[in-house]
């Protein structure tokens, strides 16, 4: 009986400091050049949406400000995060292409969540890997209280 | 709100619709006046005050001289509440149904309610992005902006 010890998961840079990653099953599309338009009297870190194939997606942005950011395309990945009819999915604006990585079991034990700030409230586990701790994220999360609420503690309203 | 029978006002390049039925009349700009510091118009036999948002529906006291008319809505009873100032403003129909806006995209005290993406084939520009609300919301929206505005201009004397 063989016991599977490599996984492989998509590292993503979503600007903020952080690098973040998402299991396969959660990733819609990613698309550069996305077109989007400002919502007015939204939060800076999701202030943007788009419309895609008749819905409307938010854009979860948290490199504004960050002057590291390359602005020369608008890069987003489109992750699943949920089932109901509306807003089944989540845009989160990346700075750089994802990449796949692939990963030993082993590397999920030295994982701590407390290392990835805002992001923690929206993992569902994480791996230690080129010397970061990084966390792996559950989309649907990223809609919820936990997470929302620590983002606006910080930000401002666009 | 019916998605045949809205006004679009135009603030800047912010699209925003109402419903037709609560648009009262458009004024000119020139029939807006200044009294006891407040923007008013004339409306029937009414004076209502005037305000001016800009593409953040954010209240502007500078003049925009650009915006030609001062639309007077009303409430469900056809008083007329305010007027707003825009540079535009168009009676709408499509068939393209409402979208809701996502919670995570509005504030919570937000008047904006649905987008309506107006992507007809024959136009080769951009889409069409136009912005719904209502009558109620509004002037929800404008107490609170007054409120504040209030808040901070007391505070500002206090220190």
């Amino acid at each position: 009986m063989s016991t599977k010890t490599n996984q492989s998961i998509w590292l993503a840079e979503p600007g903020d400091g952080f690098s973040i990653a998402f299991a396969g099953s959660s990733i819609e599309e990613f698309a550069m050049n996305v077109k989007r338009r400002s919502v007015p009297l939204s939060y800076d870190y999701c202030c943007q949406l788009v419309y895609r194939h008749g819905e409307l997606v938010p854009v979860v942005d948290l490199s504004m400000g960050n002057t590291q950011t390359d602005q020369r395309f608008y890069a987003v990945l489109f992750l699943h995060a949920g089932k109901s009819s509306e807003h089944k999915i989540i845009g989160l604006h990346l700075t750089e292409p994802p990449r796949k990585v692939i990963l030993n079991d082993k590397d999920f034990s030295r994982f701590d969540p407390e290392q990835c700030g805002h992001w923690k409230n929206a993992a569902l586990s994480g791996y230690f890997y080129e010397g970061k701790h990084i966390p792996l994220i559950d989309p649907k999360s990223m809609r919820s209280d936990f997470f929302i609420d620590e983002l606006n503690q910080t930000a401002m309203i666009a | 709100m019916s998605d045949t029978n809205f006004v679009v006002i135009t603030l800047g390049s912010l699209n925003l619709a109402l419903p037709a039925s609560e648009l009262m009349l458009i004024n000119e700009r020139e029939k807006v006046t200044m009294k006891h510091g407040i923007s008013m118009t004339q409306a029937s036999d009414w004076q209502v005050p005037v305000y001016q948002l800009n593409e953040e529906l954010r209240l502007v006291r500078k003049r925009n001289n650009k915006a030609l008319y001062c639309a007077v809505f009303s409430d469900t009873n056809k008083r007329p509440l305010w007027g707003l100032i825009c540079n535009q403003v168009t009676q709408k129909n499509t068939s393209q149904q409402p979208i809701k806006i996502p919670q995570i995209s509005k504030h919570p005290h937000s008047p904006l309610i649905n987008v309506i993406v107006d992507n007809t084939p024959e136009k080769d520009s951009e889409d069409l992005w136009i912005f719904t609300t209502t009558t109620q919301a509004l002037t929800h929206y404008l107490e609170r902006s007054l409120s504040n505005e209030h808040q901070d201009q007391s505070i500002n004397m206090a220190c």
